[in-house]
């Protein structure tokens, strides 16, 4: 903290001070003469009360060079400020307020939500802007919103900004909203400020830290108290991951508990007319399942809701889902390899639930046009396409080119396996190669059990692709050589199958035997079961438009997006470098959006309320987002830290009690 | 007026007094040959012998007996004593009179006549304060000049030990004078009066005392009371007239301790 004198040319009275000094040493130098008879009992007295009064004068003497040290010092009016922030006085100031406008701030503490004492702790904050300072708002959503452009003088326009502002249920982009605050600061002249006003979630508040550079002055809001009890609906997902018709699938709805006691909830499942209810209890603090058994009869959407009973923050008691259920599984097929995608297309030709097609990796969304993947020979080139596709559950078969690193796989499932790369590199030894059935095997291969369908370990091999998968990979061996190199493996992460199965005729027969065709179907239908439930990413958050990849021969005023509430979201028409997209305008409510043509639905799009929302814990250090940051307890106090800490009255009461003491001391010297 | 005071030595007036036994070293002649003759035993027949007395009087005059407004103690005495030494004179009895401060500056032996009282008149008109009290040796310097017993009035302020002062008296209580202590205060001695911060220069030793009065007051008023009340036990125990003159009452009042 440094102190500051507003009139620095007063600094000088301070040397006053010494006044009372001089007059107790000149008073007691030269006080008037008085010829007494005899000061013999002067003396006597003197003598005998010397050894308490010398003390009483020495605090006396404190007490009043003190008192005067102090009404001198509240006449210069000093102020306390904050230590290594640029004066607040006399230099201009652009101030910009992040308000928390996502969907925790809707949870209601006693009459008002969070997010209405937000607006009235920055309006405090703004309240103290002088004439010429430059302000700003910033609407935290997802993206982020700004009110000006830049920082602008109208205060009064925020303000009323701030008393019109609406609650969303999107989540809180924090990183994009102090980057975008911090850029707007940064060609500012005087003094430039950021003040946070937010529930501070420490679920995404602690992804932002360090972003705001130390020389810009930080100041945080919290609102809101500690949560009560909320059980969200977090997660649906369900498997197979692009169900068939007929076939049945099952939806998991993860419902989590952020409170500390033991919450027991109706979770209940509607699906068209079917209305289904469980009960489930969850731990504190911890996360329940529920399961669903669902099918339909025909291709097309399956919506579904999950809904749970109410409680003190009910936005996230709902959840939807879109369900797809087809006729013939989209199997696209990179061929890099072309003689291996040959005979997986030749052989998923033969299957009437398979729908093969050849594609590139031309920057095309994978995910929007193909239920499975299989890469031949595919080098890790182009890595994201596929990555995107992997992170939106499309099931994905990847042989391997000879040379690609291991880095590429690592990438795919998000895992830094901690080892010098290397790559996937060909061999071929001189023993012929025999398969054995792996430790997935039976999971997979279900219809080999009762040897009615073949072996599919049977089969010799030539050449293969040597690596090694460490075991942090989380990696299940489905078929695997006779010396233990993996030949068929999945990964726990994400739903991707390596294949170290050569198909070439000059390396292998496996592909001619009989087992081949049953073995490709049960992998592909195997490797729908949804392993990390991401299929729930399918769905999209509130503040996000809907967009699809869509054939470019629609028109964008035939289409149209109607929510389950009603409302009505036109469209608009982007075109990609290879695909044509179309998008509405960001929505704002959860719910299922259905896409019409022609008024005729054909997709589904989810919206959910964002599960980080849920966890309406605050971060324990919400300061740590920048060096020196402020913590106030109200908005007003912003006007404390900007102009500092008027000393006055401290220093008054504190005369007063200085006077008091001295009284008190000389009260007591009298009577001694 | 000689004769009219009547002795406490017992001599040969007519005026009976009383019987003594007789013991060895009386003189004979006072035996009371009748009483003998009746009892067989020896009395001594005893008259109050009248006698001329003298007014012996100490007046200090030293630095501090000049402290006072507007009448000094020193004023105050001498008044006093000037009064008194025309009484005594009067009454054709005879006065002497010391001025002393640390030494007898004057000395007056005892006398009756007129032209004595002048003497010590023009001398307590001229007095002015000396220099350091010193009652006491004033008092032992003093005995040997003083012959016949009589009344001692000593007019001081006592700024003294009052136990030396005392000894100092012995010889002459022993003597059988008859000691009257006049003790001379300024009202501002027994009491004093607020003047704040004040620098306190003695009178006599010019020794100088910072002090706030508000902080010595009652303190100095316990000293002053506590040596006053000293000065009047000795007294009382031996046999010593004590009187507190204040300067702010009229001296004729210490006439009546005297009469008394």
């Amino acid at each position: 903290m440094n102190i500051w004198f507003p009139q620095p040319l007063l600094i000088s009275l301070v040397a006053l001070v010494g006044v009372p000094i001089l007059i107790h040493l000149y008073a007691r130098a030269r006080p008037p003469v008085f010829h007494f008879s005899s000061v013999e009992f002067l003396q006597r007295i003197l003598r005998q009360t010397r050894r308490i009064r010398r003390p009483q004068d020495l605090l006396l003497l404190i007490l009043r060079s003190l008192l005067f040290l102090l009404l001198i010092l509240m006449f210069l009016q000093p102020v306390l400020q904050h230590a290594g922030a640029e004066s607040g006085l006399g230099v201009q100031r652009t101030v910009i307020v992040i308000v928390d406008a996502s969907a925790s701030m809707a949870y209601l503490e006693g009459a008002q939500s969070r997010f209405t004492a937000a607006c009235a702790e920055a309006a405090e904050v703004l309240q103290g802007m002088r004439s010429g300072d430059r302000s700003n708002l910033i609407w935290l959503r997802s993206p982020p919103v700004p009110v000006f452009s830049e920082p602008g003088v109208n205060v009064t326009y925020l303000r009323d900004e701030l008393r019109k502002g609406q609650i969303t249920k999107e989540p809180a982009d924090w990183r994009s909203a102090l980057r975008m605050a911090v850029e707007m600061l940064r060609d500012q002249e005087g003094r430039r400020e950021l003040c946070l006003v937010s529930d501070f979630q420490a679920s995404n508040w602690e992804e932002a830290q360090d972003e705001i550079p130390s020389d810009i002055v930080t100041m945080i809001v919290p609102v809101g108290e500690e949560p009560g009890e909320n059980v969200a609906l977090t997660r649906l997902f369900w498997t197979p991951t692009v169900p068939l018709a007929s076939e049945p699938v099952t939806l998991f709805c993860d419902v989590e508990n952020f409170s500390d006691v033991p919450q027991e909830k109706s979770i209940v499942l509607r699906a068209g007319s079917r209305r289904e209810e469980r009960r489930v209890l969850i731990p504190a603090w911890e996360k329940a399942t529920v399961a669903f058994s669902l099918a339909s009869d025909a291709p097309g959407w399956m919506p579904v809701s999950v809904h749970s009973e109410a409680d003190s923050f009910p936005f996230d008691n709902d959840r939807y889902a879109a369900i797809h259920v087809v006729g013939r599984l989209r199997i696209g097929i990179y061929p890099g390899e072309p003689e291996t995608a040959g005979y997986w297309e030749r052989a998923l030709q033969a299957i009437d639930w398979a729908q093969p097609e050849l594609f590139q990796l031309d920057g095309a969304l994978l995910s929007d046009r193909y239920d499975l993947l299989m890469l031949s020979g595919w080098n890790g080139e182009k890595p994201d396409e596929v990555l995107a596709a992997l992170r939106r559950d499309i099931p994905t078969i990847w042989y391997p080119a000879a040379g690609t690193p291991l880095k590429a796989a690592e990438f795919l499932l998000g895992q830094d396996w901690g080892m010098d790369a290397g790559g996937m590199t060909w061999e071929q030894p001189r023993k012929t190669l025999h398969l054995e059935a792996g430790e997935g095997f039976e999971e997979v291969f279900g219809i080999f059990r009762g040897g009615n369908a073949g072996d599919p370990t049977r089969g010799t091999f030539l050449g293969r692709l040597a690596f090694e998968i460490p075991s942090d990979a989380e990696a299940v061996s489905v078929l695997q050589y006779t010396d233990g190199q993996p030949a068929l493996a999945r990964f726990a992460a994400r739903p991707l199958t390596l294949w170290n199965l050569p198909l070439q005729s000059t390396f292998s027969d496996w592909a001619g035997r009989i087992e081949f065709l049953p073995i490709l179907g049960e992998l592909l239908l195997s490797s729908r079961v949804s392993q990390s439930g991401s299929a729930s990413v399918r769905s999209t958050v509130p503040g996000a438009s809907l967009k699809r990849s869509l054939p470019g021969t629609l028109l964008a005023e035939d289409l149209v997006v109607e929510s389950d509430q009603g409302g009505r979201h036109s469209v608009a028409r982007r075109e990609a470098e290879h695909e044509t997209w179309f998008a509405t305008e960001p929505v704002s409510e959860p719910g299922l959006y259905t896409w019409k043509n022609n008024d005729e639905p054909f997709a589904f799009t989810a919206v959910n309320f964002p599960p980080v929302e849920s966890d309406l814990r605050r971060a324990p250090n919400p300061e740590q987002a920048a060096k020196d940051a402020k913590v106030l307890r109200q908005g007003r106090h912003a006007e404390v830290v900007r102009e500092g800490i008027k000393m006055w009255p401290w220093f008054l009461v504190a005369a007063l009690g200085v006077v008091l003491i001295e009284g008190a001391v000389a009260w007591w010297g009298g009577r001694g | 007026m000689a004769g009219r005071h009547r002795s406490v030595s017992l001599g040969s007036s007519t005026e009976f007094r009383d019987y003594r036994e007789y013991v060895p070293g009386d003189d004979l002649r006072m035996v009371d040959w009748r009483v003998y003759a009746r009892t067989d035993r020896h009395y001594l027949r005893t008259h109050n012998q009248e006698t001329t007395t003298d007014c012996h009087i100490f007046l200090d005059s030293s630095a501090s007996m000049g402290f006072g407004a507007p009448v000094s103690k020193l004023e105050f005495s001498s008044f006093f004593a000037a009064a008194l030494c025309y009484l005594v004179q009067r009454n054709s009895d005879s006065v002497s009179l010391q001025l002393f401060d640390d030494r007898i500056r004057h000395f007056f032996p005892p006398g009756s006549t007129r032209s004595h009282l002048h003497a010590i008149l023009r001398a307590l008109e001229t007095n002015e304060p000396g220099n350091r009290t010193s009652l006491a040796e004033a008092l032992r310097r003093s005995f040997p000049l003083l012959r016949r017993r009589g009344t001692l009035v000593i007019l001081s302020d006592f700024f003294d030990d009052a136990a030396e002062i005392f000894q100092a008296l012995s010889p002459y209580l022993h003597h059988g004078h008859d000691v009257h202590l006049f003790h001379v205060l300024d009202p501002d001695e027994l009491d004093l009066p607020d003047r704040g911060l004040m620098s306190y220069v003695d009178m006599e030793t010019r020794e100088r005392v910072i002090a706030h009065t508000s902080s010595l007051k009652d303190s100095y008023r316990e000293a002053m009371t506590g040596h006053i009340r000293s000065l009047r036990e000795l007294s009382t125990r031996r046999n010593v007239e004590y009187t507190l003159a204040r300067t702010d009452t009229h001296f004729f009042r210490l006439m009546d301790k005297l009469v008394q």
